[in-house]
């Protein structure tokens, strides 16, 4: 069957969501560039989808089967990149949907890697400490050849950890001589910073936050300094950026996480807050110095800027016309559906979109990459500095596009990507 | 393979609180996201099946 048209739909007519977003996305700049029809049809596929099923002796001595699976959607700038994840609803639709925004990312932030995705179908509540490391380690091994490093490198993701990549690495490490055994250390990134893990890895992403909008104020003769700004996630996204942008005087006035929602027009001191939520089971609900919001009310809070930075389908077309900032940085992954973007750019409400404005992490990712493959340990003011270099050049590059050809950024971000990859093909051909 | 909708909503910790979405049956991240930490069921230990007994005869 020859893929010309449009990528095809998922096969659940009423299921919106992030496999529509991503994919409605990628024609929407598949369309603009006038996208290769052949490069079209390899990119509206995955490479490889590789489903494995393993047994672990569980601790009581019976032996459990487990499904795990990774999905490996392009490798035409490098090495597949993508998280594992753990947890027992599987859709091998949001992977691959996944994996190929992964193909956006790293392309995105010119980083020679393609994407990728996978997991284990597993509640890993369900299991203690020495199963999971069974698991994980059989998981590494039935996968065998299909990840390495310098063809398909795993990173931690819903319900898996440094801890959880230390087993991997130590796995896959254990299965090549032992002359060749440190030279595998990068098969995985996220590491413990003890077991080849980067310095400052734990703030990249929310760094990165920062960094695009601090360039978005460069960029318009703005300070930040007195601006004011909502965060929605108080984890290790909203936090970071929330700190970062508080460094350089900007006042965050609202904020919300699972608990509840804060609100102070006067502003909110972010290490003070951070500090209570330790004390109080991770919740900010109660801190004494803000008052106490609904739910309802926090998209509309008045702001200069607004960073959902916790879950997707946030701002979406009920809530759109209510947002009174004048920038959404995206660091959630896909929390504004079409509608509301649609909403949003009508009124005139800049967006730095998701793939670029949390990229740091993945960034970050690729230098610890690097790190292990050169063998090198950098520090973390080393890693900033680059950080810094790298956001800052994918930023300018996206304003730039956006600007010339008069278009939104995301659409400018997935313009550009898809671009560097069907300049690859191009140049490359399809072999034989 | 038996697919389900992703959504890692059930089992987070603070499903019964959370405010950040009332859509909860289709999140497939979330930075907020905490497993619900159930303690493992415990597993009975084997024994054998049929345990040879001497018969005197």
């Amino acid at each position: 069957m020859t893929l010309t048209q449009d990528v095809k739909k998922p096969a659940k007519p009423n299921a919106k969501g992030m496999v529509e977003n991503v994919l409605e996305q990628f024609n929407s700049a598949a369309n603009q560039i006038n996208l290769h029809p052949s490069i079209r049809k390899i990119l509206s596929i995955t490479n490889n989808e590789i489903i494995v099923n393993f047994p672990v002796k569980m601790d009581n001595g019976e032996v459990e089967i487990f499904q795990g699976y990774r999905v490996q959607h392009n490798n035409a700038l490098g090495p597949y990149k993508g998280g594992l994840r753990y947890h027992p609803t599987v859709d091998i639709d949001a992977a691959r949907a996944l994996a190929m925004w992964m193909t956006w990312k790293t392309s995105l932030a010119g980083l020679p890697y393609g994407g990728g995705k996978g997991g284990i179908q597993i509640d890993p509540s369900k299991y203690s400490k020495s199963e999971l490391e069974r698991i994980t380690r059989r998981f590494t091994f039935a996968l065998a050849d299909n990840i390495g490093p310098e063809h398909d490198i795993p990173a931690p993701d819903v319900n898996t950890n440094d801890q959880t990549m230390a087993w991997i690495a130590d796995t896959y490490m254990s299965t090549r001589p032992p002359a060749e055994r440190s030279a595998n250390q990068h098969v995985v990134t996220g590491k413990p910073a003890g077991s080849g893990g980067l310095e400052g890895r734990d703030r990249a992403t929310g760094f990165g936050v920062f960094l695009t909008i601090k360039f978005w104020a460069e960029q318009h003769n703005q300070e930040l300094k007195g601006k004011s700004f909502i965060v929605q996630g108080f984890g290790n996204v909203g936090y970071w950026a929330a700190h970062f942008l508080e460094t350089e005087g900007a006042k965050m006035v609202g904020v919300q996480d699972a608990y509840g929602s804060l609100y102070n027009q006067n502003g909110i001191n972010v290490e003070n807050l951070f500090s209570y939520t330790k004390t109080n089971k991770g919740s900010l609900v109660g801190y004494s110095a803000a008052e106490d919001i609904s739910k309802d009310d926090f998209f509309s809070l008045d702001c200069d800027i607004c960073i959902p930075a916790a879950l997707g389908n946030q701002i979406t077309a009920d809530n759109a016309h209510l947002i009174q900032a004048k920038l959404i940085a995206e660091g959630a992954n896909g929390p504004t559906n079409v509608e509301g973007e649609k909403v949003l750019l009508e009124r005139g409400i800049t967006i730095i979109p998701d793939i670029l404005c949390n990229s740091g992490g993945v960034i970050a990712s690729y230098f610890e990459w690097l790190q292990n493959r050169n063998g090198e340990l950098w520090n973390m003011d080393d890693v900033i500095d680059k950080l810094e270099r790298k956001m800052r050049s994918s930023y300018e590059k996206v304003s730039h596009y956006a600007k010339k050809e008069n278009l939104d950024m995301r659409t400018a971000a997935y313009c550009i990507a898809i671009e560097r990859i069907e300049k690859a093909y191009i140049q490359r051909g399809i072999f034989p | 393979m038996t697919t389900n909708i992703f959504n890692i909503c059930p089992t987070c910790m603070h499903l019964s609180v959370c405010v950040l979405t009332d859509s909860k049956e289709k999140v497939w991240s979330c930075s907020d996201y905490e497993e619900a930490q159930t303690p493992p069921t415990p597993k009975p230990t084997l024994t054998k099946e049929h345990e040879r007994t001497l018969e005197l005869v």
